[in-house]
């Protein structure tokens, strides 16, 4: 069996740092928004091109790639060693590229809004 | 099922078995009499958070039936509004504090070590004392009631209402304090079963052979970690507003009452998962077992599980869409809350399609399980119509929500909780249920629930708001309270029956055989009702279900032909596993039957009440004797003589954790250290908030805050774990030469460092009562200046036990727990003045 | 052993007798959201319709398959038909469902709640009105025409009204039904709703968060006028 280190593709600390990633995006856009508009409402004018959303885009894409490259990369790591892999390893191995693949999907998902809402209204 | 129910019981007194059967009650047995205050074992513990929780039930359903009989007919006020409001405060209270958390809590205590194959939880007077602080909170809450001056404002307690301008009198105290004392239980509870799973199933049981049952109650456990804390911070820092006059939601002093609503909400959002995944987690356990196969898709509801506790804690603003955030903000929370639905979806097709691909038998528990989908898929759908923002704002407290959230919560949680009673009603007594009068009992409580609630959506519809005591007619609403006030009569005949039911045949029913509907997890592998040692030995396992590989398991159990098969050493084991491939690392040695939990729960009660009737110095004397009372209880652990004094253990196992480098205790400090980072994140939440967002948030003119003897207390703080790390890598490597010189001079820095943080408060301009922006600093030190001094008195008792030989080379577990305080309260010491001194003066330029 | 002793019909009998109620007495009243008189309302009492009927069917299916999935059988389907099954309803009914009904919803959603936020009109601004939350009464304030009312609130017909929210103490929510969705009243906030009638007539406001003890009184009486009427008025207070 594999001996275990932190960024071993098998660790079971890789099952909740790909939803971990995905809180601490949503704390930031949303903290973002609200002291944003706080400081500095209005820009009615702009729909939804203002300023806070491009930014909230970007951090939301910037987000949902890292979750996916985590994804891809703990999934060709494990790949080549797979024949070492216990059960059980193989087993967090799929749990966690799944779960890092459910957070950038709900990423993405939840930051649709900054493409269609204008931020201070 | 095979003959009438299947192979006569275990009787474990019998034969060659009985002999050994005795040693282990010498070592694990249950006192009687006023000495039964003291037992710690899961088993009983468990059951009886079980029985208090459906006594508060019964109670707070009684509540309900009053507020139904009022609001049967229009015009009534028969319960006058004082009266009324304080039953619809406490009847929330009462279901969601007092009954759904600490009911489930108890089944996950009583089940999981039987299911992981162990022989307790992993810290029983903690259990113990987790149950005696939830019994004396809810007393002290109830007795409120049963005073007249009962909590009033709603059970969530907004503020201004419930400040102590608006609500002068003791009532808002009462909850602040009482439910306050309860979540001791809650998290101390979510602590153990997080490490016990972690650490404590038998050998070979992986992560992913253990039962689902053992992921949702993982997932909920580190849930309440996270979740329950923001409330303690809340309801901490709205009594010292109400008592001490410290302004945290105030907006004339800079404060916010919507940082009330956060606090709560951040709470309470996790909080309705954490009552539902352990109800589905039921349902993922029962239903393998009925439908005759394993459950289609383990990974997927893995999967699910781990998602939707996440996910939980993006919700919960969309109790608050009213209260004017911007549309953007609020459209974060309203995805988020449409697509929880998701992972709820995967585990209802999961178990759809297990039913669907297996063989299924219609017994007892599946009606209520098939009841509670349909409930739970209707409450659900409103769930998601809830989500949408523009219908949320038309729907939002009125009746509509008050049907939603009971048939989200009576179907997605009691009608789980009462197939699972069902289920393990042979376990807990031996006894087989019922056919006849289970299916009256049913149908009544199924038929009168629908009556009550169904036609309540409409009734909200129609425009009615919650929580009123009275209403007028010709609007519509009289027919709908009518029938509903019917159902709720119909459903309290069914609850009556069921419990009828319950009672009856748990005393008087047909015994059970071994494992008599043929389940295939551990915890039918016991005597039923269970040994307080639950097995004699503990077998190694190789799949999730052990039961229907080797149906012969629980006879070989019993005959001690598995580990751990002797009890002459005097302690109580069970196996210490490594938490993803269950290899067994040590002997876990556990505490027996103890005084200190009831008597500590007991002084913390008296403190309660001492803050309740503005005693406070009583109060802080009570408080310090709980302290010792505490630190006593600690002491007795590791070699001491009450606890594993002699370190032998038989050949071929492995050595007492206390003798390792790791151990429970550690697990539970980092458990504990999530939980209470998860308060001051909170607290952070809560500076960073009311600095950016109140309404009026001001700077005091002249505050001033002492920074250069912060800084030299964090200084302290840091050079004081960086020692103790050194001096515990030392200790890995065998030396204990000088090991309690050192200790004593890290307690002396300690001491010195709580001694400059009192410094820094004298030396700093702070009025904590006129301004919020001073209030929180206030709290800052105050949650400081506890930790650390909490770390220099458990250093100084570290050096005490080695000076007593209970501590050093060759049991040198503790002082790696105690440094990661250390390491916490460095941590926090350093954040805090970064928050407190260093942002301001970047924030202040913008 | 044969199933729970009733059958299918019963399952729905029970929860259909209840929503069958709904329709025969109407759903309309003084206080009914689904009695719209106002624009945001209609809007909302059509999304209600929708998901309402959604939610019936998706309730009605998903109950079904379960019933039909418990009936008894002598043996396990095979290990194709086995897999094709967990696939369909795992992946169809687990995944696919919900988020087709999400998408479906937001779809729907989005515009409507698009619609009924307070876009600014520089060319025909919307008429301000002040409302302040007591306990236990409203008080009505028109700033330019300096008119103050007390549980009382007249509007113009087919006229974007921007409702300025305040409160003097406790948390209110102010709430009128048939024109729109509520908003909070919150020491220390001024939050801003926009409703507009369509239909004259009179119709009842209540607050809509507990504030205490006479909260379930705290209700107003809603007048919309048509715009002359409503100009009359102003002029005839005080």
């Amino acid at each position: 069996m594999q001996e275990y280190s932190l960024r071993s593709p098998y660790h079971p600390v890789q099952l909740v740092l790909g939803l971990s990633i995905w809180a601490v995006w949503f704390v930031i856009i949303y903290a973002g928004v609200s002291v944003a508009c706080e400081q500095r409402p209005g820009g009615l004018q702009q729909g939804s091109l203002t300023s806070v959303n491009l930014v909230l885009m970007a951090f939301t894409m910037l987000t949902c790639g890292l979750l996916l490259f985590m994804a891809h990369h703990n999934w060709r790591r494990a790949r080549r060693m797979w024949r070492a892999l216990s059960p059980t390893q193989r087993f967090i191995v799929r749990l966690s590229v799944a779960l890092d693949l459910v957070a950038a999907l709900v990423t993405l998902a939840v930051g649709l809004p900054a493409v269609v809402l204008p931020p201070c209204l | 099922m095979n003959g009438e129910y299947g192979r006569p019981a275990l009787d474990p007194a019998r034969g060659d078995a009985g002999r050994r059967h005795d040693e282990f009650n010498r070592v694990w047995g249950n006192p009687r009499g006023l000495r039964a205050l003291t037992i710690v074992n899961h088993t009983t513990v468990g059951r009886n958070f079980m029985l208090a929780g459906g006594v508060f039930f019964l109670l707070g359903g009684l509540m309900a039936m009053l507020i139904r009989t009022q609001l049967a007919l229009p015009g009534q006020d028969w319960l006058p509004p004082d009266i009324y409001n304080q039953l619809f405060t406490m009847h929330g209270t009462v279901m969601m504090f007092l009954f759904a958390v600490p009911v489930l809590e108890g089944l996950a205590m009583y089940l999981i070590p039987k299911m992981i194959g162990a022989r307790d939880l992993v810290f029983p007077r903690l259990s113990a004392f987790g149950f005696w602080c939830y019994i004396f909170g809810g007393t002290i809450l109830l007795a409120s009631l049963a005073l007249g001056i009962a909590p009033d404002t709603g059970w969530f307690m907004y503020t201004p209402l419930s400040g102590a301008e608006h609500t002068p009198g003791p009532n808002a105290d009462f909850w602040l304090i009482g439910i306050t004392f309860v979540e001791i239980s809650a998290v101390s509870a979510g602590v153990e079963l997080v490490v016990s799973i972690m650490r404590t199933r038998t050998r070979g049981m992986t992560l992913q052979t253990m039962p689902l049952f053992a992921w949702y109650i993982l997932a909920m456990a580190l849930m309440i970690v996270f979740g329950f804390p923001p409330l303690i911070l809340g309801s901490i820092l709205l009594e010292l507003e109400r008592a001490a006059g410290l302004p945290f939601f105030d907006v004339a002093r800079g404060g916010d009452p919507v940082l009330w609503q956060h606090l709560f909400w951040l709470f309470g959002h996790p909080e309705v998962y954490i009552i539902f995944l352990p109800a589905a987690g039921i349902v993922s356990t029962l239903l393998p077992v009925f439908a005759r196969r394993p459950i289609v898709g383990y990974r997927w509801v893995v999967l699910s599980v781990i998602t939707t506790a996440f996910i939980s804690f993006g919700l919960w603003v969309h109790h608050m869409f009213t209260i004017g955030i911007p549309q953007l903000a609020q459209a974060f929370f309203s995805m988020a809350s449409m697509l929880v639905a998701i992972p709820t979806g995967v585990q209802i097709f999961s178990w759809l399609a297990t039913l669907w691909t297996g063989r299924p038998v219609f017994h007892v528990p599946m009606l209520w399980i098939t009841g509670f989908l349909v409930i739970f898929i209707a409450g659900g759908l409103t769930g998601v119509m809830l989500a949408l923002v523009p219908f949320n704002w038309q729907v939002h407290d009125t009746h509509f929500v008050v049907a939603h959230m009971h048939y989200v919560l009576v179907g997605g949680m009691l009608f789980p909780l009462v197939a699972g009673l069902y289920y393990w009603l042979p376990h807990f007594t031996g006894r087989m249920p019922s056919r006849t009068l289970s299916r009256w009992g049913f149908w009544l409580t199924f038929g009168g629930f629908n009556l009550t609630f169904l036609v309540m959506h409409l009734t909200g519809l129609l425009g009615m708001p919650r929580r009123v005591y009275t209403y007028e007619t010709g609007l519509g609403w009289d027919w709908p309270n009518l029938v509903s006030s019917v159902g709720s009569f119909v459903m309290a005949a069914g609850v009556a029956v069921v419990l009828l039911d319950l009672l009856i045949h748990g005393l008087y029913g047909r015994r059970a055989g071994i494992n008599p509907w043929q389940a295939d997890t551990l915890e039918w592998a016991t005597a039923t009702p269970p040994s307080p040692y639950n097995f004699m030995s503990l077998p190694p396992v190789s799949s999730r279900h052990p039961l229907w590989d080797d149906p012969s398991l629980p006879e070989a159990i019993a005959e001690g032909r598995y580990a751990l098969a002797v009890a002459n050493h005097g302690r109580r084991e069970t196996w210490g596993s490594d938490p993803v491939s269950g290899r067994v690392r040590e002997v876990v040695h556990l505490p027996g039957n103890a005084w200190w939990p009831f008597v500590s729960a007991l002084v913390l009660a008296v403190m309660c009440i001492g803050l309740l009737s503005k005693q406070y110095l009583f109060a802080a004397l009570a408080a310090g004797v709980s302290l010792v009372l505490l630190l006593r209880w600690s002491w007795e652990n590791g070699a001491h003589p009450n606890a594993a004094p002699d370190a032998r253990t038989a050949e071929g196992d492995p050595p007492l954790h206390s003798r390792t480098f790791d151990g429970p205790g550690l697990w539970g400090m980092v458990v504990t250290l999530l939980a209470d980072g998860a308060l001051y994140m909170a607290l952070l939440f809560g500076w960073f908030y009311l600095w950016t967002v109140a309404p009026q948030w001001q700077l005091p003119a002249d505050s001033r805050v002492d920074w250069p003897l912060w800084l030299l207390a964090s200084a302290l703080m840091v050079g004081g774990w960086w020692l103790f790390r050194r001096r515990v890598q030392r200790l890995r490597d065998g030396e204990d030469e000088g090991l309690e010189r050192a200790l004593w001079l890290i307690a002396a820095i300690g001491l010195v460092q709580c001694v400059t943080l009192v410094a820094t408060w004298h030396g700093s301009v702070l009025a904590p009562r006129a301004t919020s922006h001073d209030a929180v600093i206030t709290v800052f030190l105050l949650y400081l200046l506890l930790h650390c001094a909490l770390a220099t008195v458990m250093t100084t008792l570290q050096a005490l036990r080695v000076r007593s030989g209970y501590v050093g080379r060759l049991a040198p577990y503790e002082p790696a727990v105690v440094e990661y305080w250390w390491a916490y309260c460095a941590l926090v010491c350093g954040v805090t003045f970064a928050a407190v001194v260093l942002w301001p003066l970047g924030w202040g330029g913008v | 052993m044969a199933g729970g002793g009733r059958t299918v019909f019963d399952v729905f009998f029970r929860l259909l007798l209840p929503a069958g109620l709904l329709c025969l007495t109407g759903c309309d009243g003084p206080q009914s959201t689904l009695q719209p008189a106002g624009d945001a309302a209609r809007v909302t009492a059509a999304l209600w319709w929708g998901m309402f009927g959604v939610s019936v069917l998706v309730t009605a299916g998903v109950t079904l398959l379960w019933l039909y999935a418990l009936r008894a059988r002598s043996e396990t389907p095979d290990a194709a038909q086995q897999r094709r099954a967990q696939r369909w309803l795992m992946m169809g009914g687990g995944v696919a469902l919900p988020v087709i009904a999400i998408v479906v919803l937001l779809g729907f959603g989005i515009p409507a709640g698009h619609g009924m936020l307070p876009w600014p009109d520089d060319e025909r601004p919307p008429l301000r009105i002040e409302v302040t939350g007591h306990q236990w009464w409203w008080q009505v304030h028109y700033p330019e025409a300096g008119v103050t009312a007390v549980n009382q609130l007249h509007l113009p017909v087919d006229r974007p009204v921007d409702l300025h929210v305040r409160s003097a103490d406790v948390i209110h929510a102010f709430w009128v039904p048939r024109l729109g969705g509520k908003i909070d009243a919150i020491p220390g906030r001024t939050n801003v709703l926009r409703l507009r009638a369509t239909e004259t007539g009179t119709m009842r406001a209540q607050c809509a968060e507990f504030c205490g003890l006479r909260h379930a009184h705290m209700t107003m009486t809603v007048q919309v006028l048509p715009a002359p009427a409503f100009d009359q008025w102003l002029e005839r207070q005080p």
